[in-house]
């Protein structure tokens, strides 16, 4: 019978246990989580050696908890908390200023400011960014075209301006960012990247691309529905209702077959087409 | 059952004991109760002085607050009040300072028994380079274990004086 070393309870399998990935000591999982609320560190409450990740399951099963994310969002509120409460007296704040600069350095190798981005230029490091007009999707860097123009010039290579001061791509994007009256713009490059030269949230980008994935296959899948039906020994377009109405029928159940997806290696999209066709039409002239 | 309620029953199981296997802390630490059995916040232990130090022969009542946090949290633990002269606890008011007893280093998986044995050691091996009573420190730092041992023997005979009398 196993026992968490946190609770000191033996119970029957009705705790999960996790397990560090780096010295595979074992607590009750809700355990050591609430364990990690409290601590300073990531380090074993046993051998006190660092791990990142609390593994739950075993075989196929497994999950890899990623406990720095958890602990790195408890710090920067922990970190919120005490400039809130801090910045609130205001009457005292010089003496207390000393403190603040303190906690700051204590709190800064934790907090993940280094994801934000400020959009500035490369070169010149203004940052309105409604006059940056370039960006280079390698680096995430954004550049003023008269900045790099400038630049090209004074390394004596005027023809070769258009590229990345930094990783030296050619392929710069246009950006329009638009004014956003004098404020700094930045994003989180954790949850936005900049897209056709625009910020975007990466949830948006990959919403846009499934649907356009599914409309492709769709598209696909139609093309063989339309040439079934072209090819039927019928004259169908003469009846525009029902040719629309087999194409509608048949095309749906060749979306269904494969999820939304376009698979013709492993279908025969123009035999399941004709059949289709064909039991679709039968069922059209035996109703009417 | 509450992790302090489960420690209850080990401990009296181990301290019961006669076998040292089971029971290492035979002649150190005497007892380890809660003050009220209704009540397992508040808790007290009685610990034997460790031999070849002033402390021994005598014994030392232990106070020990269990915050509704534990494990999570540390114990509190502190020293009857002028009970005990060491350069790691203030005598006033019987505060220990004791690195694992501080939340930045504690660890859930130690228990009761694990701190109390911890405070013997301190008895035992005083850690000079970060004194809770100054003076005691400075004494000892010096160099003049004498003195230090001296000082300590003369207050503990004072302090069974005073309560025999």
């Amino acid at each position: 019978m196993e026992e968490c070393p946190i609770c000191l309870a033996d119970d029957q399998g009705d705790e999960r246990f996790g397990c560090l990935d780096i010295c595979k000591h074992k607590f009750h999982l809700n355990c050591i989580r609430e364990w990690h609320k409290y601590s300073i560190d990531l380090k074993c409450p046993i051998c006190r050696i660092e791990s990142s990740h609390l593994l739950v399951g075993e075989g196929q099963h497994a999950v890899s908890i990623n406990l720095k994310m958890g602990f790195m969002i408890k710090n920067t509120i922990d970190y919120a908390g005490v400039e809130a409460i801090d910045t609130g007296n205001e009457e005292a704040e010089e003496e207390e200023e000393q403190e603040v600069d303190v906690l700051s350095e204590r709190f800064q190798d934790r907090l993940a400011i280094d994801t934000i981005k400020v959009i500035q230029c490369g070169v010149c490091g203004d940052t309105d960014a409604s006059r940056l007009n370039l960006y280079c999707q390698y680096c995430e860097l954004t550049y003023h075209e008269t900045c790099l123009r400038g630049l090209a010039c004074e390394v004596g290579e005027r023809t070769t301006w258009h590229e990345c001061a930094d990783c030296r791509s050619r392929e710069l994007l246009e950006l329009h960012l638009g004014s956003n009256e004098g404020q700094i713009a930045r994003y989180d490059s954790r949850s936005c990247i900049i897209l056709g030269g625009k910020v975007r949230s990466k949830h948006s980008v990959r919403t846009q691309q499934m649907y356009e994935r599914i409309r492709n296959a769709k598209r696909s899948i139609q093309a063989h529905v339309r040439r079934a039906l072209d090819q039927y020994p019928l004259p169908l377009l003469l009846f525009r209702k029902t040719y629309k109405h087999v194409n509608k029928q048949v095309s749906r159940k060749l979306y269904r077959l494969s999820d939304n997806t376009y698979m013709p290696d492993q279908y025969d999209y123009d035999s399941l087409a004709r059949s289709g066709v064909h039991t679709e039409l039968s069922l059209c002239y035996h109703i009417e | 059952m509450s992790r302090i309620a489960k420690e209850y029953g080990d401990i009296q199981k181990t301290l019961a004991s006669n076998d040292p296997i089971v029971n290492p802390y035979q002649g150190l630490i005497e007892s380890l109760n809660p003050i009220d059995e209704t009540d397992l916040s508040k808790w007290e232990a009685i610990i034997i002085g460790p031999t070849h130090t002033p402390y021994e022969h005598y014994r030392f009542r232990i106070l020990i607050d269990v915050p509704s946090s534990y494990p999570m949290a540390p114990p509190n633990i502190r020293f009857d009040r002028n009970n005990i002269l060491h350069c790691n606890i203030k005598s006033p008011t019987g505060e220990i300072c004791l690195d694992i007893l501080k939340p930045e280093d504690w660890t859930p998986v130690w228990d009761l028994l694990h701190c109390v044995h911890a405070i013997w050691r301190l008895l035992k091996e005083p850690v000079y380079d970060s004194p809770l009573d100054v003076d005691m420190g400075n004494i000892i730092r010096c160099g003049d274990t004498g003195a230090y041992q001296g000082i300590i023997r003369y207050f503990l005979a004072e302090r069974d004086r005073n309560i025999c009398r």
